[in-house]
């Protein structure tokens, strides 16, 4: 049920209890006027008749929204916690590959300082040109462990929209429910998404397939197999 | 050949000019954006551009570069973190020539780009 339907059954509700209090104030004071006093009960029944099916109604609706408000809002509480669980194992990953390959740097840096230390033979400058090229390689598998900052600070804003959707839908809750008056404010406010909800720093080998396999129609990528 | 490189992540612009590099691609401008992208397109061969970014995507920096007689040949990756199929069709329909998924390997990069290279050739 739509909010708009939800805010007219309430103040149809209202209305009716309005009119339920006026029908007992009138009955209270015809109180000592039988005639009168029995007409006004005939009327207040009719009217209590009407004032119970509509509050029925509302609790039926508000009973049908508390249940579809929480399903929503459960599930994308979960999707974040599952998104926040999956960027902290991503700089983890990030960090111990960072830290394994500069280890490796280190030791290549020791053998270039015993390469030198020894004669200036052929072997010795094949030596250290091998040990070169593989300390290159390591400092740029080492940047290339940085795309998980890209791919994190993306899983992140996935999870800030979610938590600005949960926010604004509680407020519109909390508003419906106070008549308007809530005082919530909405800390969040709109902007373009940068984001993308499948950022993932997993399985990038078979999503490379994937895509391979629809701009190539087969895996032509030999590095991606 | 010079590339641009287009995203609106300062460290993933950096890695993907240093992957250029490192795969024999030197000459490389950048723009953080789908709108900036725009402005250089007249003084570059070759496009590699992110999805996800302010003003004009990179879908949309596609379908505009396709749709410029100008321009509408270039050769365009996209480079990002969107990897569902659905995604992968748009990006195919908007004008794409190759799609690598992040995180990605310069190895992998050369390869698409040899590929686009040797189709357009052909």
């Amino acid at each position: 049920m739509s909010n708009s339907r939800i805010a007219d059954v309430l103040y149809d509700s209202e209305t009716m209890l309005r009119l339920v209090d006026s029908e007992l104030e009138e009955l209270r004071e015809d109180v000592h006027n039988p005639d009168l006093a029995g007409n006004q009960v005939g009327v207040l029944l009719s009217v209590m008749q009407r004032a119970s099916s509509e509050i029925a109604q509302v609790l039926c609706t508000l009973h049908t929204s508390r249940e579809a408000l929480e399903g929503v809002t459960l599930q994308e509480i979960r999707d974040s916690a599952l998104k926040l669980t999956e960027v902290s194992r991503a700089t983890e990953v990030a960090a111990t590959r960072m830290m394994d390959g500069l280890e490796r740097v280190h030791d290549l840096v020791d053998r270039l300082d015993e390469i030198g230390s020894q004669d200036d033979s052929t072997d010795n400058t094949q030596k250290s040109s091998e040990v070169r090229a593989r300390l290159r390689d390591e400092l740029f598998a080492i940047m290339g462990s940085l795309q998980f900052q890209d791919i994190t600070s993306q899983q992140l804003g996935h999870v800030s929209q979610m938590l600005c959707d949960i926010e604004r839908r509680l407020h519109a809750t909390s508003s419906l429910l106070s008549g308007g008056r809530s005082e919530a404010v909405i800390i969040a406010g709109e902007r373009l998404p940068t984001f993308s909800e499948s950022a993932s720093t997993q399985h990038s080998f078979e999503r490379q397939a994937t895509a391979d396999s629809i701009f190539w129609g087969g895996p032509p990528s030999r590095l991606t197999q | 050949m010079r590339f641009l490189v287009v995203d609106d992540s300062a460290t993933m612009r950096r890695i993907v000019v240093n992957s250029l590099q490192r795969v024999g691609f030197s000459d490389v401008v950048e723009a953080s954006d789908g709108a900036e992208a725009m402005e250089k397109l007249a003084s570059v061969d070759f496009v590699i551009t992110d999805w996800n970014m302010p003003k004009v995507s990179g879908a949309e920096l596609t379908r505009a570069i396709r749709s410029n007689e100008e321009t509408k040949l270039m050769p365009l990756i996209m480079v990002t973190a969107r990897s569902v199929r659905d995604d992968i069709l748009t990006a195919m329909e908007a004008g794409v020539d190759s799609y690598v998924v992040k995180p990605f390997t310069p190895q992998v990069l050369r390869e698409k780009i040899d590929a686009v290279l040797a189709t357009r050739a052909g």
